[in-house]
């Protein structure tokens, strides 16, 4: 019995309006995912393929337009589900501390006290590996790294089945994101959690994830197991994956050099 | 024909502080320099100095640029020898002027309008890959999309008959498939047009993909000069292996735990 069922999801938005013609363009059409608990499923698309579109409908963020999202048998709710954005400096409260953005969702969705509450958040530092003192930082004087570890800390603050993250590593640099990638690993051995990773980087997927999907023109198009070995099919997908930049430079790269000599 | 851009003792402060020290850089025609190294290293107020382009509050003291070893200035070569390409395309255009008013401003540098001008700028928007080229022409930046941008701010370049180009990472907002059709361009007018390119970036991918040489740089100073086979199979500075080792990590393994 998978944890998550998606069926014949299918979603558009209206478009232009004021100097063109309006018309509908549609994202997604009839969109079918099962997601085991506690997997990690990396969400592979080009730019506008529909990732972010999936997400928000998953968050409950938007009603689809027509077919269904079920979680455990009931509609997506936030206590379920998190999401960790792209842009960490604009998904936090300027004028508010790191602490009281991490507690957002305990406030919102538990009936857990005030010190409890702090206790909570200072457990979540301490598990995405920032300091104590951090709680009483503004999001400006944290760089994007920190920044993006404590937008884990409040996905995982109210204890989620499932946390998204939407590009959530592409701001970043390799260094970091390999940091994140082995962080997040932990948080999945530690507590079970499931992770959709949202992203156009194969090589984050191969990293991280044990399942990969790719959506092109609203469906999906490939859905197999991670290997080191695996190959798309489907001409959107293979874009994608020869795409990815090379391990090491090439050969011919010596003749170049020494033709210049 | 302009060969090789020599950058000497570039150093740049910030009241007392040394943010850039004492970097020397060289580049040559048909070959792609990159320079890598952690994000505040200095990497892109390197190329900024280059330009003399820098910040308020952040000055130079006295680098020294030579063109085929003839000392210059820093304002004759921008726009004109050397061009700018920027990590955020949007912000590096007007953005209430439309992208005909740009290309045909930069021809203006060179003294050249009317037809001939437009027939350069339809030929030179094809070699960049524009192939759309009246609507991206009518266009204003923030209409099109963030790959198409960069491509534009190749074909000034191109405009501008510029022998060298500074790269700061022009392609750290793009998407992997956008990065792919971006850097196949840049090689392809390196060997076409024979032009040297110094390419900032912190993706160890990107220098395997088309870097010739490669400089590291770490807290403002260059740690290792080494050709990109060398850097690969030898890396000498602590800086050089961290970035491989994450980049390695991401590429070679390639499997989940």
């Amino acid at each position: 019995m998978s944890f998550i069922q998606v069926r014949d999801l299918s979603h558009g938005y209206t478009a232009g309006g004021f100097f063109s013609k309006r018309h509908r363009v549609h994202v997604l059409d009839g969109l079918n995912l099962d997601l085991e608990q506690g997997q990690s499923l990396g969400l592979l698309g080009g730019s506008g393929s529909g990732k972010s579109t999936l997400a928000r409908l998953l968050m409950g963020l938007e009603n689809a337009d027509q077919g269904s999202i079920v979680f455990n048998g009931q509609p997506p709710f936030l206590q379920s589900v998190q999401m960790v954005f792209q842009d960490a400096l604009s998904a936090f409260n300027p004028q508010r501390s790191i602490g009281w953005s991490i507690a957002e969702p305990l406030r919102h969705l538990s009936t857990m006290s005030t010190e409890s509450c702090k206790a909570r958040v200072e457990h979540l530092l301490q598990q995405v590996q920032l300091e104590a003192r951090d709680i009483d930082k503004l999001p400006a004087q944290l760089s994007g790294g920190q920044l993006q570890r404590a937008g884990i800390a409040r996905a995982m603050a109210i204890g989620p089945q499932l946390i998204i993250l939407d590009e959530a590593l592409s701001n970043l640099d390799r260094v970091l994101q390999v940091q994140i990638l082995d962080l997040l690993a932990q948080i999945r051995r530690d507590s079970g959690t499931g992770f959709l990773l949202i992203t156009h980087d194969l090589s984050l997927v191969q990293r991280f994830c044990q399942r990969v999907v790719v959506l092109a023109e609203g469906k999906l198009v490939e859905d197999m197991p991670v290997t080191p070995q695996m190959r798309f099919t489907h001409p959107a997908a293979r874009t994608l994956q020869e795409a990815v930049l090379p391990a090491m430079p090439r050969a011919s790269k010596v003749y170049r050099e020494t033709a210049i000599l | 024909m302009k060969h090789t851009l020599t950058i000497r003792d570039l150093t740049l402060k910030h009241q007392q502080r040394t943010l850039v020290d004492r970097v020397e850089l060289t580049l040559k025609a048909g070959q792609v320099h990159a320079l890598v190294g952690a994000s505040g290293s200095g990497k892109s107020l390197t190329s900024l100095g280059i330009l003399d382009l820098l910040p308020p509050g952040v000055h130079s003291s006295g680098a020294t640029l030579l063109l085929d070893g003839i000392p210059v200035e820093a304002a004759h070569l921008r726009g004109r020898e050397v061009a700018l390409v920027l990590q955020n395309p949007r912000s590096a255009f007007n953005p209430v002027r439309s992208l005909r008013q740009h290309a045909l401003e930069t021809l203006q540098t060179r003294g050249l309008g009317g037809a001939e001008a437009e027939q350069l700028i339809q030929t030179t928007l094809h070699e960049v890959g524009l192939h759309d080229d009246q609507r991206v022409l009518d266009s204003f930046a923030f209409q099109l999309s963030g790959g198409m941008l960069q491509r534009m701010m190749i074909a000034l370049a191109l405009l501008a008959d510029s022998r060298f180009l500074l790269a700061d990472e022009p392609t750290s907002d793009l998407d992997v498939v956008a990065q792919a059709r971006f850097l196949d361009l840049l090689e392809r007018l390196v060997e076409q047009r024979n032009l040297g390119v110094l390419l900032i970036t912190h993706d160890m991918g990107v220098v395997a993909r088309c870097a010739d040489r490669v400089s590291v740089m770490a807290n403002g100073r260059i740690v290792e000069h080494a050709g990109v086979h060398e850097l690969f199979n030898a890396p000498q500075s602590k800086e050089a292996r961290t970035l491989l080792a994450a980049h390695h990590s991401l590429t070679l393994e390639g499997c989940a735990p």
